[in-house]
């Protein structure tokens, strides 16, 4: 079988474009069929089920996470959260104080409590009475 | 735009096979495919969506390889592969397989385990190694007529598994 002919065959294993009448003149000749599962026990063969280890694939992860941030922004990114979170600290204070002094009318008084000068309170010279 | 961690998530299996198929031990294989990506991160910026992406990636893998090679002023020398690396099914003809893939030129071999192994197509493997999409099917092909003197008569196991494999393949 001509070696060009398998070509078309390797390709086609490949799942590539190739010609429908070279596949179909290359699935005639003798030797195809061989050519084919020999392709494809190939392909098992090199099926690879190695990987990196778990401590590589660990650190590169923290490592390429991290660093999609550039390094200036994520230090930004904490001040302007710390100041939005001052912020909003300060805007609800403020706002509840606001709504309590709109809301809460002073209680209406049940008695009044007169108090007399010389009847209910005499007044004291500083040290105490001589 | 991808981050570098989807790159990394998406490749970073591909690259290590493909670092250890190109004859690497398994710690030199991590070390470079962090190299990869570390390159990766550091040409981001030149990114285009338009590019293929694992192309991209593969393009920086082996400029990466060839500098370890050139740095170690010869070929990188084949480790023996472990048995994590070789399938269940391919293991009675394995050494024969590897000292084959070891006898190929680097060009047949890097283009067969950039189909093989990293699953790339003939497009993408001709955009990472700068040959033509033709010089690609070629010396894929030629890998395939090599190794395939290595494979023996093929037993009752393997003969199943090329079953279900063919059977996976005409799905898609």
């Amino acid at each position: 079988m001509d070696s060009d002919v398998k070509e078309v065959l390797s390709a086609f294993v490949d799942g590539e474009t190739v010609d429908i009448a070279e596949l179909t003149s290359a699935l005639a000749e003798p030797g195809a069929r061989e050519a084919l599962v020999d392709f494809v026990r190939l392909r098992l063969a090199f099926s690879d089920e190695s990987r990196p280890s778990a401590t590589f694939a660990r650190q590169m992860r923290q490592r390429l996470g991290g660093e999609t941030v550039p390094r200036m922004v994520r230090p930004l990114r904490l001040a302007a959260a710390a100041v939005i979170a001052v912020l909003a600290l300060f805007g609800a204070f403020g706002l509840g104080r606001r709504l309590r002094l709109d809301q809460e009318e002073p209680p209406e008084p049940t008695r009044i409590i007169r108090f007399e000068p010389g009847i209910d309170w005499k007044s004291v010279p500083l040290g105490g009475p001589s | 735009m991808p981050t570098a961690l989807d790159l990394f998530e998406r490749h970073q299996l591909a690259v290590f096979r493909f670092l250890r198929r190109m004859g690497l031990s398994p710690a030199d294989a991590e070390d470079l495919t962090q190299d990869v990506f570390v390159r990766v991160v550091q040409a981001m910026p030149d990114y285009e969506e338009r590019q293929m992406e694992s192309a991209w990636v593969f393009r920086i893998a082996r400029n990466i390889r060839l500098d370890h090679w050139r740095t170690q002023g010869r070929a990188p020398r084949s480790e023996p592969l472990g048995d994590d690396l070789v399938a269940p099914a391919a293991r009675v003809d394995g050494l024969a397989l590897d000292e084959a893939l070891e006898r190929l030129g680097d060009a047949e071999r890097e283009a067969f385990v950039l189909r093989e192994v990293a699953g790339l197509g003939y497009a993408e493997i001709a955009d990472a190694t700068g040959a033509t999409p033709d010089a690609v099917r070629n010396r894929i092909h030629r890998a395939r007529m090599a190794l395939r003197q290595a494979l023996g008569p093929g037993d009752g196991a393997t003969r199943a598994s090329v079953g279900r494999e063919a059977r996976r393949w005409i799905r898609t």
